[in-house]
């Protein structure tokens, strides 16, 4: 979309005269400046039905909820009603323990699924590059978990885990003699919805790792050989550096994801027991629609989105960073 | 049918005075009710009624059927059903931000009898008059069911039918070992024990721990059986940290303790319960009026005719048996109606004479009415459950504050680890329950 925005735009700049200094040759330019011009207004024109759309759906709902989160709002017989501008928003979220506890979790959760994922997928990767025939059909069953749409994947989760007739509570009384409380207790719960989490993205960072594999060129593996490096070095020294790149964009989607997690929680634990697995993104929705705290709610959503960029630039930083240095030296 | 004519359109008149009544008092807060008609339309018009699946002892669709029949008395005006989401919650999200951002639909929508409040307070329901001006009207309905569906001294919904919570007990075991439906928790404890060490029930009783409203629920009714309250009835007062509380939150604990319920209660909403006392894995369990129908569904239940029902019973030495929690769904007027003629007229009637015996005599739902509900026709039927509902008394929630979730949320999340865990310090849980309520109560809880 930006592409969209700036190509018709930028001839519209004034260019430096290649003759430098020259006297302008009159009526050549005129003509040559109005029909940039005219060019410009077409590509306003052709890109204006989108930028409204964007614009409609996307820029104003963020501005707005911007506004709500510093306003003390009222739901009224005629829609909102913006009583006063107020920081009171942001004061209820930090002195609220709930708050902390969502922020924690969040971090927690992400930092743990995306960790575990990565590894997983990278090996799920390896794994498949070396395929030769059956590597199409073994994309097209690891796929299936990440095709599932998450509210139904949760639900499944949910009959497994179940405390009564749940088939992994049934397995783990089978083989401990205790019935456990799977999604009763807050670490078990936890640990479960890490695991359906698990379970559903690892094909996506495989498949992405993939795609960076195959990519790579042959000449350095055969370099490799040649000094005398064994598959252990050759997959430090030369695979991993060359697939940063690819893992970087598979672990900044993924802690977009994760960050934002709502779907997962809201099916299988509800945020429960008590609050243990309440995502920010679950908390958000509680306080704004079930008990339309809208200032707060927004406040929350607010406070999310810029953590969640903060990260998305702070792990593009340190990766840029890196890479900066081993190509230097 | 003992339907009169007469007494439908006195009940009409008598409410459509309230509603203009309560419009004129109250200045300065703007009325949605204010210059608009409440007149019947005499122009077609339809109307959408969002309410969940209400099925007859058929299985067929109740809520067509009264629908058909508020369509004879009212030619012009059309009812159409709604599709709602499954569970109250989401429902209630559902309508929140639909109605708050001005949607016209749904005309009616069936509501939680906890909602009144807090819809209310955010303007989504329409105010349906001064409780004082319809006091004729108000009077056929029992009081507890009154105060719920009122905030500020006016009436936020029409009554539909009640949700009452009665104990359900394997009759034939019970029989088989010579034993008496319990009259007290101590008593349901030594049977349930009994008939566990007999090998006939896999546990002894199941109810409803989850993390969520309904644990509030449960827990309402032992600690009114204790003799203590949550909050007093102007939902002020926080009076939950008492030495009742601690009574009921340890007997509660105590029966996952002992064995008598599985530690899973604390993960059983209605469904679950529901589902282990249906297939015949627990003695005794409490549920709301439906699990009557549910526990004898041929087919559907392995204890179908070995089941019987009774009001909760209390504890030892207390004066207060035969409590429940007051339960039910109401009819709100959504308040951006176009048709607000069409949209009252139908709630009202639904909670009137002539749909609650429709209702009474066809259905499981409890009627609102006190006349239908002490109709011996309606209470000579095969379900139990009529007949013992008006003994029963009512253990009401503090509904009445706008901040209700966020009061219930305090109560549920600090209860609900001491019964998953068995037991612990019930007095340090309960000065925390008694905290966080009133954080809520003040409005400063998210």
């Amino acid at each position: 979309m930006t592409t969209g925005l700036s190509r018709p735009t930028a001839p519209a700049r004034p260019r430096p005269d290649p003759g430098g200094g020259a006297p302008r040759r009159g009526s050549g330019t005129v003509r040559r400046d109005a029909v940039e011009r005219r060019m410009a207004r077409t590509g306003w024109l052709y890109t204006a039905p989108s930028l409204l759309v964007i614009g409609g759906v996307t820029i104003f709902p963020i501005v707005f909820s911007l506004v709500l989160s510093f306003s003390q709002v009222r739901i009224t017989y005629d829609g909102f009603a913006i009583d006063a501008l107020t920081f009171g928003n942001y004061v209820a979220l930090l002195s609220s323990s709930d708050w902390y506890y969502a922020l924690g979790f969040t971090v927690f959760y992400t930092v743990v699924t995306v960790a575990v994922e990565v590894v997983l997928g990278t090996m799920a990767a390896l794994v498949m590059e070396r395929l030769g025939a059956g590597r199409g059909w073994i994309m097209a069953l690891l796929l299936i978990p990440w095709s599932m749409i998450t509210v139904v994947s949760a639900q499944l989760w949910a009959y497994m885990y179940n405390s009564s007739y749940g088939v992994i509570t049934w397995a783990v009384e089978a083989v401990t003699g205790s019935t456990p409380l799977i999604l009763g207790q807050p670490a078990p719960a936890i640990g479960a919805m890490m695991v359906a989490d698990i379970w559903k993205t690892t094909p996506f960072v495989a498949i992405i790792v993939l795609a960076g594999l195959v990519m790579l060129p042959r000449d350095v593996y055969e370099a490799a050989e040649v000094d005398g490096a064994n598959a252990w070095t050759t997959f430090w020294r030369v695979t991993l550096p060359q697939l940063r790149s690819t893992i970087a964009v598979a672990v900044l989607f993924r802690i977009l994801q994760a960050f934002g997690v709502f779907d997962l929680p809201f099916v299988l634990t509800g945020g429960g027991p008590g609050i243990a697995t309440q995502s920010l993104a679950v908390m958000g929705y509680k306080v704004l629609f079930q008990d339309l705290n809208i200032g707060p709610g927004a406040a929350v959503a607010t406070t999310t989105g810029l953590l969640v960029a903060g990260a998305c630039l702070l792990f593009l930083k340190a990766f840029k960073a890196q890479v900066g240095k081993e190509e230097v030296a | 049918m003992r339907l009169s004519r007469r007494s439908l359109l006195a009940g009409g008149a008598a409410l459509a005075a309230a509603s203009l009544a309560g419009c004129a008092r109250e200045a300065g807060v703007a009325d949605p009710m204010a210059g608009r008609s409440t007149e019947l339309p005499e122009e077609p018009v339809t109307i959408d009624w969002l309410s969940q699946e209400l099925s007859d002892n058929e299985g067929n669709d109740l809520r067509r059927t009264l629908i058909e029949a508020f369509h004879k008395r009212h030619p012009t005006i059309t009812v159409r059903l709604v599709q709602v989401p499954p569970t109250t919650d989401v429902r209630r999200t559902t309508l929140t931000t639909q109605i708050a951002s001005g949607a016209v639909t749904p005309d009616v929508y069936l509501g939680d009898c906890a909602w009144p409040a807090q819809f209310a307070h955010h303007s989504l329901a329409m105010p349906l008059g001064m409780l004082s001006d319809g006091a004729d009207f108000w009077s056929g309905y029992p009081d507890p069911i009154v105060t719920a569906v009122s905030y500020e001294d006016r009436a936020w919904a029409f009554p539909m039918y009640l949700d009452i919570a009665f104990l359900y007990y394997r009759a034939d075991l019970l029989h088989k070992h010579g034993l008496e439906p319990p009259a007290t928790w101590e008593e349901l404890h030594r049977t349930a024990g009994r008939l566990t060490e007999a090998g006939d029930v896999r546990y002894g009783f199941v109810w409803q721990g989850a993390s969520s409203e309904t644990l509030t629920c449960n827990f309402a009714e032992m600690l009114a059986d204790a003799g203590g309250a949550l909050m007093d009835e102007r939902a002020e007062e926080v009076l939950v940290d008492s030495d009742a509380g601690r009574r009921a939150l340890e007997f509660m604990s105590g029966l996952v303790a002992d064995g008598v319920s599985p530690a899973a209660v604390g993960t059983f909403a209605e469904e679950q319960a529901m589902t282990a006392f249906s297939g015949g894995q627990s003695a005794f369990l409490r549920n709301w009026s439906y699990a009557w129908g549910a526990a004898n569904a041929p087919g559907g239940s392995a204890v179908a005719g070995k089941v019987g029902a009774t009001l909760r019973p209390t504890f030892e030495g207390s004066g207060r048996p035969r409590l429940s929690t007051l339960g039910g769904w109401h009819n709100f007027v959504n308040p951006h109606t176009r048709h607000l003629g069409a949209a009252l007229a139908f709630a009202r009637w639904v909670a009137q004479e002539e749909a609650q015996t429709i209702m009474a005599t066809t259905s499981p739902y409890t009627p609102t009415l006190s006349s239908v509900l002490a109709d011996p026709e309606v209470v000579g039927q095969d379900n139990p459950t009529f007949g013992l509902s008006a003994d029963a008394e009512f253990v009401v929630r503090p509904t009445q504050s706008p901040h209700y979730p966020q009061i219930s949320k305090a109560i549920y999340t600090t209860a609900n680890p001491l019964i998953v865990d068995g037991g612990g310090d019930a007095g340090a849980v309960l000065s925390e329950m008694a905290e966080g309520m009133r954080r809520a109560r003040d409005g400063e809880a998210l």
